[in-house]
C-alpha cells in the first residue's frame, strides 16, 4: 500500500460529513478528493468544509493571539501545532471495490489514515460507447489526467443544463463538448450562435476540426465563402412558428389563421399586402402589418413586396429548413449565426429549425424509423428567454415542449443560463445532466442544487468558489456528482497537428 | 443556355428534338444578332456523344462562327471528365467554342483569367460542375478577391446547384452556396437545375438558370413539357432579361383513369377522351390512375400507342407509377429514372457501409464510382486500353478520395 500521501486521520463525523485532522505542513482545499483505504477496497471523500481546531480554550487563544500580537510575551506552547490545527469536513461520495463501485452505506473505519486521491484511483471510470467528453477530473484546484466521458445518448436526449456566471467559462465548455463530438456520428447538433463564437469566423473555433468539411454546416447573414446564407422564404413560415416567440392576441391569431386556411403559403404576404379586408378588423390587420415588418422586415410599397433585411425573402431560401432538418438528421452540425438578429428574430428562426426538427423526429416515431437516426441537441443560450417561467406562463413555445417531451423523440435541449433560477422547477429537474461552473449568487445555487441528480446539498460553498473554467457535473448518468476541468478550447490544438487533406481543384483547366 | 444534353435519351424521337431545340435556339440567336453564346454546361449528355451528335452540334456551330458569334462555355457534370478528354476540348481546338476555365495557381490560390470578349469588353469567367459537386473543392480555393477586384464588365458562368436558390423539389440535391461565386458581377449563368429561374441575394444579382433547352427525362418532359433559353441586353447599365421558350412538338399529357377497368373497356375510355383532341405531331404521355383488376401486362400498351399514333402522335410514352395493381401495395415515390431509381436504392443502404474517413458522401462517391465502372467500351476502343482505362481511371477516383489505404496500386493491376 502506498502511504506516501497522508493527509489527515479520522476523528470524528457522522454520516453527513466525516472531520478529519488536516496534518501538520499539508494544505488542503475545499473540493478537493481524498481517499481511505480499507484492503482492496477504498473510499472516496471530498472536502466540503475546512474549520480551525484547538485543544486551547477561546479565551486563552484570543489572549494569546493579543500578547502575540504586541510582542508582550513568547507564549510558544500557544501556537504549537499539536495543540493548534486544521479541521477539515469531507463528504463521502464512493465506496470502490475491485470490481465495482457505489454510494457509500457505511462509514469508514475511526483514525483511518486519508490520502489525497491519485490517477490510479478513478480508473474504473470508463470511457462508454457513444461517447461525450467533458473535460478532465479535478480534485480541488489539481487537475488529475483521468478523462471525463459519459453515454452522450443518454446524456444528449435527456438534456443538459449549463449553468455559471458571465465569464466563467460556458461558451468554452460548450466549445469543447461540441469539438470532440465532431468525431462522433451518434448525435446531430443545432446551435443557435447569438455571438457568433463557435464557427470561429476569426479565430479558431468548430471549422478547424478535421472533420468539419463533412459535418460542419454553417448559415450565417453574412456568410463565409463556402457557407451558406441565412435566408428563409417566407411562404416556409408557418403561423404556429410565431407560438410563445411572438406574442399575437386572440383577434390577430384568427386574422393569421383565417388567411392561413384560405391562402396556405401566401398567408404573410397577403396580410402584408391586404388593402382593408371586410372580415377582418382594420385595426388589427394594421397592427399585423406592423409586428410582420418588425420580425420579417416585410413591408408592401404600392402593390408589391419590400424586404428590409436579407433574412427573410420570397425568392430566395426555400429549402432552408428541409435542409437544417435533412442536416441535423444526418448527425451534422448546424451553427446559426444570429448575431445580427435581434433576440426576438433570433428566437423565432432557433424555433423554426427546432420546431422542424422536432416534428419530423415525432414522425418517424410514429412509423418506428427512430433508431435508425443520431439523436438531436439543440443548443441555446440565455435559455430563460424561452424557458423562462415568466415567458412560459404566456404561452407554450417549442423550446418548452422539447423540454418536457423531447426525450421521448431523442430530440434535447442543452440549455445554456447564468439565472437558472428563472427556469421552472420541473423543467430544471427534467435535465437530467447539469454541468454547473461557478456562481456567486446563492439563490441560483439553491436553484442548482435541489434540482441536481446527486445529492450536493454541501456543495453550495464549493460551486461559489469554482474558477474559470472548472464546473461540478451532476448527472443522472453518473454514480456520482464529478469536479471537473475543462481544458480550454485553444489548447485542444496544441495536442496534435490537425491533419489537413489536400483536394484536387477540378473544373478549372491547368495549362 | 445550359443543360442542351445533346445525345440524351434513349428514343430516337426524343433524342432528335433535343438536337433540334439546339438548331433553333441557335437560330433565334442568330436572327437576333446576339453578340455571343454562353453554355453553362453540359451541352453534351456525355463527354465522348456519338459521331452523329458531334456532327450535328459542329454544323451548327460553324454556322455561328461565321456569323463572328462566339461561344463561351463550361462543363457541365455529364460532359465533363477527369481526363479532360472531352469533346468540348475537341471542340476547342478546332476553334468551334471557348472554354472560359483557365487558371493560374497564385501561392495556391487558382486565379481565373477569364476571356474578354472583343465585341463588347466584358470578361468572361467560369467554373465546370462537376458530379457529386466536386466542385466545391475548386470553389474553396478560387482567388474570389482577385476576380471582385478586376476591373470592368464581367460575368460568371457556373454549373452548380445554388443552396439558397434551389426549388423545393430539389431539396436535396448537391448544391454550392452563392457565397463561394464572387461578389458584384454583372451577371451569372448558371446551368445544371433544368427549371429555369432568376434570382438575387445581396452582393449577388442577375443570377440566372434558363434551364434546360428540352426536358431531360420523363419526369421533366410532364412537369415542364419544354424549355427555352435566355436572350439577355445590357444597355445604359441596366440588364433585361428575356426568357425564349422553344418548342419543337406540343408534349400533351393524356391523363386515363381506369378504376376497375378491363383491358377492353380501357381501350373504350381512350377512344372516348380523345375523341376530339389533335395529336398532330405531338409527343404523348399516356399517365393511367387508378385501380387495376388483374396485372399490367392485361393492358395491351401497344393497341394504345397505335391508335395514339394514328392519331398523328410521334411518339407516345406511358407512365403507370400511380397505377395501383391489386396484387401488390401500391408502389410510392418511385422514381422513373434509372439515376433517381439508383439514388434511392443506394441511399436506402448507404448506412449499411461505413467509408471510413472518404472524402465525399457515401451517395455520390458510390454514384461515381459506379459510373466509372459502368463505362460503355467507346467506338474504336481497343478491348484491353478498355480495361486498362477503366481500372486507371478508378483508381484515380479512390486514391484522390483517399481510400486506397496502403493498397498499393501496381499490385492490383
Ligand atoms: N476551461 C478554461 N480554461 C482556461 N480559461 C478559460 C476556460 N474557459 C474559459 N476561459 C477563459 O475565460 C474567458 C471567458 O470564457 P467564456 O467561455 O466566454 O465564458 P462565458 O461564456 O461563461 O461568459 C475565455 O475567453 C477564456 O479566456
Ligand atoms: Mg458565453
Amino acid at each position: 500500500m502506498i502511504t506516501l500521501d497522508i493527509v489527515g486521520k479520522i476523528v470524528s463525523g457522522d454520516f453527513s460529513g466525516v472531520i478529519i485532522r488536516q496534518k501538520t505542513g499539508v494544505d488542503l482545499e475545499l473540493g478537493e478528493l481524498l481517499v481511505t483505504r480499507e484492503d482492496n477496497d477504498y473510499f472516496i471523500m471530498q472536502i466540503y468544509d475546512i474549520s480551525y481546531g484547538s485543544q486551547i480554550p477561546e479565551r486563552i487563544r484570543s489572549l494569546a493571539a493579543g500578547l502575540k500580537l504586541e510582542e508582550q510575551s513568547n507564549l510558544s506552547f500557544i501556537d504549537d501545532e499539536i495543540s493548534n490545527f486544521i479541521l477539515v469536513s469531507l463528504k463521502p461520495t464512493l465506496f470502490v471495490t475491485p470490481n465495482r463501485y457505489h454510494l457509500p452505506k457505511r462509514l469508514p473505519k475511526f483514525f483511518s489514515t486519508i490520502e489525497r486521491i491519485t490517477e490510479a484511483d478513478i480508473k474504473f471510470l470508463e470511457k462508454p460507447n457513444q461517447p461525450l467528453y467533458f473535460g478532465k477530473i479535478r480534485s480541488g484546484s489539481r487537475v488529475l489526467d483521468i478523462d471525463v466521458f459519459l453515454k452522450g445518448d443518454d446524456v444528449i436526449t435527456h438534456h443538459v443544463l449549463i449553468s455559471a456566471s458571465t465569464g466563467k467559462g460556458k461558451s468554452n465548455l460548450v466549445k469543447v463538448l461540441t469539438y470532440n463530438l465532431l468525431n462522433e456520428s451518434y448525435a446531430g447538433l443545432l446551435i443557435i450562435d447569438p455571438h457568433d463564437e463557435y464557427y470561429g469566423r476569426t479565430k479558431k473555433g468548430l471549422k478547424n476540426h478535421p472533420n468539419a468539411n463533412n459535418k460542419v454546416i454553417y448559415y450565417s447573414t453574412s456568410p463565409t465563402p463556402g457557407s451558406n446564407t441565412l435566408v428563409l422564404d417566407i411562404k416556409t413560415i408557418k403561423p404556429w412558428h410565431l407560438n410563445g416567440i411572438v406574442s399575437l392576441t386572440e383577434a390577430q391569431l384568427e386574422c393569421i389563421y383565417l388567411f392561413y386556411n384560405r391562402d396556405r403559403e401566401k398567408w404573410i404576404e397577403n396580410i402584408v399586402l391586404a388593402e382593408n379586408d371586410d372580415v377582418v378588423n382594420t385595426q388589427t390587420l394594421a397592427v399585423l402589418k406592423r409586428k410582420f415588418n418588425n420580425i420579417f422586415g416585410i413591408s408592401s410599397d404600392g402593390n408589391a413586396l419590400h424586404f428590409r433585411s436579407g433574412l427573410f425573402s420570397n425568392n430566395s431560401g426555400i429549402t432552408t429548413i428541409q435542409n437544417v432538418i435533412d442536416y441535423l438528421q444526418n448527425g451534422k452540425t448546424v451553427i446559426v449565426d444570429t448575431s445580427k438578429l435581434g433576440g426576438e428574430v433570433e428566437l423565432l428562426i432557433g424555433g423554426i429549425f427546432a420546431e422542424g426538427i422536432f416534428s419530423k423526429y415525432k414522425d418517424l416515431s410514429s412509423k418506428g424509423a427512430l433508431y435508425d437516426k443520431p439523436c438531436v441537441s439543440i443548443i441555446i443560450e440565455e435559455a430563460p428567454r424561452v424557458l423562462g417561467k415568466d415567458v412560459l406562463d404566456k404561452g407554450a413555445n417549442i423550446f418548452g415542449t422539447i423540454a418536457r417531451e423531447g426525450r421521448k423523440f431523442r430530440v434535447g435541449l442543452v440549455a445554456i443560463t447564468q439565472l437558472p433560477s428563472l427556469i421552472p422547477k420541473e423543467i430544471l429537474a427534467n435535465m437530467n445532466t447539469k454541468i454547473i461552473m461557478g456562481t456567486e449568487m446563492s439563490n441560483e445555487r439553491s436553484a442548482l442544487i435541489e434540482s441536481s441528480s446527486q445529492d450536493i446539498s454541501e456543495e453550495s460553498r464549493n460551486i461559489a468558489s469554482l474558477d474559470i473554467g472548472e464546473a461540478l457535473l451532476t448527472s443522472t448518468f453518473s454514480k456520482l456528482a464529478i469536479p471537473l476541468k475543462i481544458p480550454l478550447f485553444e489548447d485542444l490544438f496544441n495536442q496534435k497537428v490537425p491533419y489537413k487533406e489536400k483536394t484536387i481543384p477540378r473544373g478549372v483547366d491547368f495549362d | 443556355m445550359a443543360d442542351l444534353h445533346l445525345g440524351g435519351w434513349r428514343e430516337d424521337t426524343l433524342r432528335e428534338i433535343g438536337i433540334k431545340s439546339f438548331e433553333k435556339a441557335i437560330d433565334i440567336s442568330i436572327e437576333e444578332k446576339v453578340d455571343f453564346i454562353l453554355i453553362s454546361g453540359d451541352l453534351f449528355d456525355s463527354s465522348n456523344p456519338t459521331i452523329d451528335v458531334m456532327a450535328s452540334a459542329a454544323r451548327k456551330l460553324y454556322q455561328l462562327k461565321e456569323k463572328n458569334i462566339e461561344v463561351y462555355v463550361i462543363e457541365g457534370s455529364h460532359d465533363f471528365s477527369p481526363t479532360g478528354r472531352t469533346i468540348l476540348k475537341v471542340f476547342q481546338e478546332a476553334g468551334l467554342l471557348k472554354k472560359v476555365t483557365s487558371v493560374d495557381d497564385v501561392d495556391g490560390k487558382l486565379r481565373l483569367r477569364g476571356i474578354k470578349d472583343s465585341k463588347t469588353g466584358i470578361s468572361i469567367y467560369g467554373v465546370s460542375g462537376i458530379r457529386g459537386s466536386l466542385e466545391k473543392a475548386t470553389y474553396d480555393v478560387l482567388d474570389r478577391a482577385n476576380l471582385e477586384e478586376s476591373e470592368g464588365n464581367k460575368i460568371f458562368m457556373f454549373h452548380s446547384a445554388i443552396q439558397e436558390f434551389k426549388p423545393s423539389s430539389l431539396a436535396h440535391m448537391e448544391a454550392i452556396p452563392i457565397s463561394y461565386l464572387p461578389k458584384s458581377f454583372l451577371y451569372y449563368a448558371g446551368g445544371h437545375i433544368h427549371d429555369n429561374g432568376e434570382f438575387e441575394l445581396d452582393g449577388y444579382k442577375n443570377v440566372v438558370f434558363p434551364g434546360a433547352l428540352f426536358p431531360n427525362n420523363i419526369d421533366e418532359l410532364l412537369i415542364f413539357r419544354g424549355g427555352g433559353f435566355y436572350i439577355v441586353s445590357y444597355e445604359n447599365d441596366k440588364i433585361t432579361k428575356k426568357y425564349v421558350p422553344i418548342k419543337i412538338y406540343p408534349v400533351i399529357i393524356l391523363e386515363i383513369p381506369i378504376d376497375r377497368m378491363t383491358s377492353f373497356s380501357i381501350e373504350e375510355k381512350i377512344k372516348e377522351i380523345t375523341l376530339n383532341k389533335d395529336f398532330t405531331d405531338s409527343i404523348v404521355i399516356t399517365k393511367f390512375k387508378g385501380k387495376l383488376e388483374g396485372n399490367i401486362s392485361s393492358i395491351n400498351f401497344k393497341k394504345i400507342n397505335e391508335y395514339l399514333e394514328k392519331k398523328g402522335a410521334r411518339l407516345v410514352k406511358r407512365d403507370t407509377r400511380e397505377l395501383i395493381l391489386k396484387e401488390y401495395k401500391e408502389v410510392k415515390n418511385i422514381s422513373f429514372t434509372k439515376e433517381k431509381l439508383e439514388e434511392d436504392i443506394i441511399s436506402r443502404h448507404k448506412d449499411q457501409i461505413a467509408i471510413k474517413g472518404c472524402a465525399t458522401d457515401t451517395i455520390p462517391f458510390v454514384k461515381n464510382f459506379m459510373e466509372l465502372l459502368s463505362r460503355e467500351k467507346k467506338e474504336g476502343e481497343k478491348k484491353d486500353d478498355y480495361y486498362t482505362n477503366i481500372l486507371r481511371d478508378s483508381l484515380e477516383y479512390l486514391r484522390k478520395l483517399k481510400l486506397l489505404g496502403g493498397l498499393d496500386e501496381d499490385n492490383l493491376s
